[in-house]
Parts: structure tokens; C-alpha cells; sequence
């Protein structure tokens, strides 16, 4: 019935449907390698990186008020209020801006002077073992103690914010109730004006002058307001943001329009080719760890000063965790010191640090990205303006600075690196928290 | 033509599910519980169990070492040490564990802590007074 040229024609329409089968099929492939399917692996990460896979906060056994809800409404207080600095114009709010997800915006932080580094975000700081960039605090309350008293940020003194304590009328019945009696501060034979162990030298001689009992009182009385403050900082939990609601949503196996193609395909590369989940791991995008990824430090670039520094108790560049250990490890106020509420075994995380020259050099925090764009510039110490210009650093492999560096080239075309930064951008979201909490109290 | 096309859509589907099934069963062996191994120089089997299944990244916690020689005796009174860290990103542990005989020929060791995913190594140098030999343990976290 068919003639040869039409049997050759149907021999070309089926060896055209084959091309266009293999086409459907390369196509799924290739949609299935690099596009919004997941396999059981990268399923299984996504899930590790969801905020549903977020736990309640791990319990602080260094502070018995860490889950006050009284002391944490009296740390809100304390939190917002500028009376606790020496000129009467800094409070913790003034470098942990609430709308820019408790940062600032600086390279360095401005309190009554300039700090040495930039102010890292504090939500979800609840779950971090460490704090400062350093970790040279192993506890919440340890950390905020530290800014109160430093010359460049608050630059007030415990004498001076436990006379305020006691002469606020509100915040003496929160303290009371909460910690118990305060010393007879009125007495000021007893308890100067300004009086600290660490201040300027009539601050010191004052301090030095007080009996050691008064002293060690006053002394409670600036930790038990750290406490408090921790106490509100443990409630700066994020929300979830758009990266959460795809998860969810695939985790379900539904479709969803939360994130772009860009977007998911940014996803895919941090779990995988671009290796970020590696340390930007877990529900907050941190270990809460310390690496060495190779930072740019402006002292090192004199090659004689990192030599040097070794030789000083000050060094000249920026070491780290190499000193920060060993400061938190000093510290009156650390885990296993007399101020805190923990027992010894409670104090792992101190007992056990890794103290190391090689571990410790030149290794930083690993901080969280959620709301990583609101949180320019980046780095300890801002070297980096945009996300765009971090990603640059990551894909390199950047030559060691201070120390050993753990980065390997990446080689991420710049497609990959801008589906990596449009993925960033999808990890905002406001604190959950009610708003009342994330102001000034009225 | 056609055959040759086919073909190689089979192989492609082929490799991928592999490659699938591969990552799959990495994942799933990631952190193991327990796992024992013979020292470099075969005078001791050693075996560790640790306290969570799977081993828990971040999270501080101890393992169990048990130490026998090759003829199946209790190591007791050695000397253990321990290292680890990350090849492939040379660096060591987070923390530094701390080793307490238990008896038996068990020693507990405190202050473990992996911090981040991938290819883990612990050592453990065991120095009795006639024998210094070391372990290696390999974690996928």
C-alpha cells in the first residue's frame, strides 16, 4: 500500500518522535539535576536547615533567670534604656538596631567611641555556646556585661548602673522581685558614684577602697542585670521567611512559589557545589563554630607584624579565637565561675575548648545568615560592603592571612554566584516576637 | 541512530539513579554509634561506642573506647590521647577530649564535638608501658 517514499517518511516522523522523546527526557533529567527537585540527601538537608527543625532554646544553667519571663520584660527595659553609659546617650539599642535585625550598619561599632570590631546580629543567639566574634564570653550574660563597662561602648561603670537600679522605682521592684534584695545603696560612704574594678583610675581607687563584701555586692547586682538582659535577648527567635515556606512546602511534596528559579537554584548550590552548609549549617545557618575562612586583616598585609605580635600581649592584628578562648577561659565571669549558676558539669563547652595555636589563630564566629541582608557590611570587622563581594572572597581561595585558612577554590561561575546572593536574600524575616518587645518600653 | 540514542538515555538514568543510590547510603552510615578498627600497628582492636545514634553534629558529648590486644585481653591502665579533625579543610577537633580510664578496658572520653559536615578522622593514642600504638576512626557527618 505505501510506496518507498512514504515508508521513508513515516521512518522519519518516528526517528523525529525518538529525537523529541530523548529531548523530553534529557529535559527532565537535566530539570531534575539543577532545578526544584530534590533527592532524599538534599531533601534531608533541607530539612536540617528549616526553621521547623528549630529546637527550644537550650537551657542556660549559668543563669536562673535565663527563661524569667519577668526578668526577661526587666532585661527588655534595661536593654533600650541609655542611662547605662557615660554620657547617658548609649544603650545596648544603639548598635542592636531592632529594624536592622539587631546590627547597625557599621564596619565598627560606635558606642562612646569606636570599637574594635563590627556588632555581630543577635537573633537566635539564644542557641550559641560563644559569643563576640571572639568568643571570648561562653555566656549570654557574661557577653553583655562586657560592653556596659568598656571605654568605647558604654563606658559607664557597675557602681553607676546599680545606683540606677536603686533609684528607679520600677526597676528596684523588678530587680527585688526577681533577685531579691539590693545592698543600701543609698548609703554613699559605702557605695560611691562611680566606682569599677576595671574603669579609669578614680573610678579604680574608689572601687579599691570599698570593702570587699560591698564590692562583690555590687558586683551581683551588674551580673543579676546582665541576667536579665540575657533573659530578653533568649526571645530575638527569627520568623519563618520565604526559604521556610518552600521548605515546608516541598517537605510536604507541594508545590510552591516562595522562592524563584534563581532562588532555588542558589539553594542548591549552598547545600552542595558551593559547600556554605557546611558551617552555615542547622535552622539558624550557623555551627556556632570558629573558622579560619581567610579574612582580610589590613595589619597583616606588613608581613613584620604578625611575626611581632607574638611577642606582645596586645597583638597587632586581629587573632581571634586564639585569644578569645583564653580570655573566656580567664574570665570571673565564665561558666564555671562564682557569679554563675551552673554546676562544673554543666560547663562542657569551657572545660573542653580547644585552645590551640593552629585551631584558634585567625578563626572567627560563624555567624547566622538569616537576615543576612540586612546586616551589610560583613565580616568581623565590615571588609566586605556587599553579599556580593563576600561571595567573590568564598569563591577564590584566598591566600592565609592569620593562620591557616579552611577554604578550598569553589570555581562558581558568575551565574552561580548571583543565583547564590538571589537565595540570600530569601532568609529574611522579622523576629518572632511581639512588637512591643522590639521597641523602647513606653 | 536511534538505538545509539536510547541507549544512552538508559545509561545517563542509570548513572543518576547510582549516583543517587551511592549518596543515599553515605548519608545514612553519616556519624555512626559504634564502630571498631585494629590499631596502625595491629596490637590493638579497638572499638568506641558513642552516646547518641547517630553521632550529633555541635553537640558536646562522650564516647566509650574499649581497648583489647590482639588475643582478646583487657588493655587496662594505658595511657589514651586523643586528636581528630577535618582533612580535607586541614584543621583539628573544636574541642580538646579528655580521656578517663574506666576498667574493663574501657575508658570514657569526654569533650567530643563535630562542628561541621563531612569527613571526620579521630586518633586515639594508646601508650601502655611496653606498647604505643594509634587508632583511626573515620566519621561522615
Amino acid at each position: 500500500m505505501f510506496n518507498t517514499r512514504m515508508i521513508r517518511l513515516i521512518s522519519f516522523h518516528r526517528y523525529l518522535y525518538a529525537l523529541f522523546v530523548c529531548w523530553l527526557l534529557f529535559n527532565n533529567v537535566a530539570y531534575a539535576a539543577d532545578s526544584s527537585e530534590w533527592d532524599e540527601v538534599e531533601l534531608s538537608i533541607l530539612k536540617m536547615q528549616w526553621i521547623g527543625s528549630l529546637p527550644a532554646p537550650p537551657p542556660d544553667p549559668s543563669n536562673q533567670v535565663a527563661d524569667n519571663i519577668d526578668a526577661a520584660r526587666f532585661g527588655h527595659k534595661l536593654f533600650f534604656d541609655s542611662r547605662f553609659s557615660s554620657g547617658g546617650k548609649v544603650s545596648c539599642a544603639t548598635c542592636h538596631v531592632p529594624e536592622k535585625s539587631f546590627t547597625d550598619g557599621l564596619a565598627k561599632a560606635e558606642g562612646v567611641g569606636t570599637t574594635m570590631r563590627g556588632t555581630p546580629s543577635i537573633i537566635g543567639v539564644a542557641h550559641s555556646p560563644w559569643f563576640f566574634w571572639d568568643g571570648r564570653s561562653d555566656s549570654l550574660w557574661a557577653q553583655a556585661l562586657s560592653p556596659l563597662e568598656s571605654d568605647v561602648e558604654h563606658g559607664g561603670n557597675r557602681m553607676q548602673y546599680a545606683h540606677i537600679i536603686y533609684n528607679d522605682a520600677d526597676y528596684r521592684k523588678s530587680y527585688q522581685n526577681i533577685f531579691g534584695p539590693l545592698p543600701n545603696l543609698g548609703d554613699h560612704d559605702r557605695f560611691p558614684k562611680n566606682a569599677a574594678p576595671n574603669g579609669n583610675a578614680d573610678a579604680k581607687s574608689r572601687w579599691n577602697a570599698m570593702t570587699e563584701t560591698d564590692r562583690n555586692d555590687v558586683t551581683r547586682v551588674f551580673v543579676n542585670m546582665s541576667k536579665a538582659i540575657a533573659a530578653y535577648e533568649r526571645l530575638l527567635m527569627p520568623s519563618a521567611s520565604r526559604f521556610d515556606e518552600y521548605v515546608a512546602a516541598t517537605l510536604q511534596g507541594d508545590n510552591s512559589n516562595a522562592l524563584t528559579n534563581d532562588e532555588i537554584a542558589g539553594l542548591k548550590l549552598f547545600i552542595g557545589k558551593a559547600m556554605c552548609v557546611t558551617c552555615h549549617q542547622g535552622p539558624l545557618f550557623t555551627n556556632h563554630g570558629f573558622h579560619n575562612v581567610g579574612a582580610p586583616d589590613p595589619a597583616s598585609k606588613k608581613s613584620w607584624i604578625p611575626f611581632l605580635s607574638f611577642f606582645k600581649d596586645k597583638p597587632l592584628f586581629d587573632v581571634g579565637r586564639y585569644k578569645g578562648v583564653k580570655e573566656a577561659q580567664a574570665s570571673e565571669f565564665n561558666c564555671l565561675g562564682e557569679y554563675s549558676d551552673a554546676n562544673e558539669s554543666d560547663c562542657a563547652e569551657i572545660k573542653f575548648a580547644n585552645t590551640k595555636y593552629l585551631a584558634t589563630l585567625g578563626a572567627f564566629k560563624v555567624p547566622t545568615l538569616r537576615n543576612i541582608s540586612a546586616t551589610a557590611p560583613y565580616f568581623h570587622f565590615g571588609q566586605f560592603a556587599t553579599l556580593s563581594e563576600v561571595l567573590d572572597h568564598y569563591n577564590k581561595t584566598p591566600e592565609d592571612v592569620v593562620g591557616h585558612n579552611e577554604l578550598t577554590e569553589l570555581k562558581l561561575s558568575n551565574n552561580e554566584l548571583a543565583q547564590l546572593e538571589a537565595f540570600l536574600h530569601s532568609l529574611t524575616s522579622p523576629p518572632a516576637i511581639t512588637a512591643e518587645l522590639l521597641s523602647a518600653p513606653d | 541512530m536511534r538505538r545509539f540514542k536510547v541507549g544512552l538515555v538508559v545509561k545517563k538514568c542509570a548513572f543518576l539513579l547510582g549516583c543517587l543510590i551511592i549518596a543515599v547510603t553515605a548519608y545514612a552510615e553519616s556519624g555512626d554509634q559504634t564502630a571498631e578498627a585494629i590499631s596502625e600497628e595491629s596490637h590493638f582492636r579497638v572499638s568506641y561506642k558513642a552516646q547518641y545514634d547517630p553521632v550529633p553534629l555541635n553537640q558536646i558529648h562522650p564516647w566509650v573506647l574499649h581497648v583489647e590486644d590482639m588475643e582478646g585481653n583487657l588493655v587496662e591502665k594505658a595511657v589514651v590521647t586523643v586528636d581528630g579533625g577535618m582533612p580535607a579543610h586541614n584543621h583539628g577537633l573544636p574541642t580538646e577530649p579528655v580521656a578517663t580510664e574506666l576498667g574493663g578496658g574501657d575508658y570514657l572520653i569526654e569533650g567530643i564535638k563535630f562542628s561541621m559536615t563531612g569527613s571526620w578522622e579521630m586518633w586515639f593514642y594508646i601508650q601502655t608501658e611496653t606498647i604505643t600504638d594509634k587508632v583511626k576512626f573515620e566519621l561522615e557527618m
